[in-house]
């Protein structure tokens, strides 16, 4: 068995960069306190979580060259956090309108859209994606984004609001008593997009 | 220190036939041809830049760049096309058929090699230029392309082999590709199992309840789901069992099968309750690619054992 030892080494090197993501993601989780784990071992699980992060480079300089190459392979392999879908339970989901406002005075309303069936599963991810950014600069860009989408469906409005929020699901026993979903409001943007500059773009 | 040596070569390189790995590069490109067909409509929006794109990617990318500025992305593509004269909607779509193209040559085992690479390459690209609205079936699915890339093709059924008579690699080759795919998945179920244990909801039914309930997994009637609520905290459990017994009963030669099985009926489910026909896909891939190929291949059982007693 020619060149074993190699072998043994690279499944090493690669073994040990996915247990270390695996262990990060877990300790976040458990550190956020998302689990029936005791308040208590908290700061044992961000502790944990900082020893993965640095076995993993990331606490070197980001213009490292180690730290470059690590992620980058982690990265590339599909090995960079832990698969967790789900887990340790099933949040819930984010919903984005847009309150459309024309120069007339008239008001409509508009959702993201997807042309292809498929694709709901991956608005639904961007949308828990925005709607769990908790910096919030970022996350305001990002519905920024989104809303920009919208006016170019819009060109005449004079002011989008864009209302993000989540869906409140029924219990079991709630369900079987006839209520339904709620939206509960988190948070409201007001966008203007100027058509003939390009300074309200996102 | 040199019984753990011998040890480990003994479990590491024991001869396997190359049948899992055609699970796995078949399996692989039918995985890239279903998900070219299911995203076409929407590809250019989710990889577009701003002004034409549903989310812009150059924020997708930005994200990316703060992590490494060696991840591959869209981005790329579409600078080296643009140096040709392709504008970036072309490039795009371009990018989308070279996908498509590699998933097919992929399932025929043609130009396997280059076939893997370029889909491994084409598929990481979007899948991090679209990061934002990426999911499991995506990581997972890079996961797959990266180990079909670096194993030994071709296979025997592969037209490689076949057609353009390039050898198959040695058993001991495929049985060392093979365990680093088993002992992968074994992680991925077991920090997953362990995680699910740690939440209430699944002990108690919540989670299966949200899981069936929440859009746009919501593919079942809430009535039929209530009609059966009884049931939830049950199937709940059994995924905390199935998912954390993973890498223990997946060894055991008596449980192997009737795991295997569960797990790919748990897939299944799945894909036909939330509708996440793509995630389900590649995970039954993985797990017969990683366990199945003794039990889908009748005639490679014998050589396997042959080969392992030579070894």
């Amino acid at each position: 068995m020619r060149g074993s030892f190699l072998y043994l080494a690279a499944f090493g090197v690669h073994f040990s960069l996915l247990v270390a993501g695996t262990f990060r993601d877990t300790a976040w989780v458990l550190g956020h306190g998302y689990t029936l784990l005791p308040d208590s071992l908290e700061n044992f699980w961000k502790q944990t979580e900082r020893v993965t992060e640095a076995a993993l480079g990331r606490t070197l300089r980001n213009s490292n060259p180690l730290r470059q190459g690590v992620v980058a392979y982690t990265y590339s392999s599909g090995i960079e956090g832990a698969y967790m879908f789900f887990a340790p339970g099933v949040p819930s989901s984010f919903k984005l309108v847009f309150e459309v406002h024309n120069a007339s005075g008239a008001v409509e309303y508009d959702l993201p859209r997807i042309h292809e069936p498929a694709s709901a599963v991956r608005l639904s991810t961007l949308l828990d994606y925005v709607g769990r950014t908790e910096y919030a600069p970022l996350r305001e860009l990002m519905v920024k984004v989104l809303t920009y989408s919208v006016w170019q469906r819009h060109p005449s409005a004079s002011t989008i609001r864009a209302i993000l929020g989540y869906i409140e699901e029924p219990t079991p026993a709630e369900a079987r008593s006839g209520k339904k979903e709620s939206y509960r409001v988190l948070y409201a943007y007001d966008f203007t997009f100027a058509p003939s500059t390009d300074s309200d773009t996102p | 220190m040199r019984h753990l040596y011998h040890g480990l070569q003994k479990f590491f390189f024991a001869a396997t036939s190359d049948t899992w790995l055609s699970i796995l590069r078949f399996g692989l490109g039918l995985q890239v041809i279903v998900y070219c067909i299911s995203i076409r409509g929407d590809w250019n929006e989710l990889l577009a830049t701003k002004g034409s794109g549903f989310i812009s990617r150059e924020l997708a990318e930005a994200i990316l760049s703060a992590n490494s500025f060696l991840i591959p992305r869209v981005g790329w593509l579409t600078s080296l096309l643009h140096l040709l004269g392709i504008g970036e909607q072309a490039a795009l779509s371009l990018t989308w058929a070279s996908l498509l193209l590699a998933g097919l040559f992929l399932s025929a085992g043609l130009f396997s090699r280059v076939s893997s690479i370029f889909a491994w390459f084409l598929y990481l690209c979007a899948a991090k230029s679209g990061a934002l609205a990426a999911y499991g079936a995506d990581q997972m699915t890079i996961i797959g392309l990266f180990y079909l890339m670096v194993s030994p093709l071709p296979d025997r059924f592969s037209l490689d082999h076949r057609l353009r008579k390039y050898p198959i690699k040695d058993a001991w080759l495929h049985g060392f590709f093979r365990r680093v795919l088993q002992l992968h998945l074994c992680v991925i179920y077991f920090s997953s199992g362990v995680t699910k244990c740690l939440g209430v909801g699944w002990w108690n039914g919540a989670s299966m309840w949200r899981a069936l309930t929440r859009p746009p997994f919501n593919i079942i009637p809430v009535d039929i789901i209530l009609s059966g609520r009884a049931l939830l905290p049950v199937v709940g459990i059994a995924i905390l069992v199935l998912e954390t017994g993973y890498p223990l009963f997946i060894w055991v030669n008596r449980t192997r099968f009737i795991w295997l099985i569960a797990i790919l009926c748990m897939h299944l489910a799945i894909g036909l309750t939330m509708g996440l026909y793509l995630f389900s896909l590649i995970m039954i891939v993985l797990n017969l690619a990683a366990f199945g190929s003794e039990y889908l291949f009748r005639t490679s059982n014998s050589e396997e054992s042959v080969s392992a007693q030579e070894v």
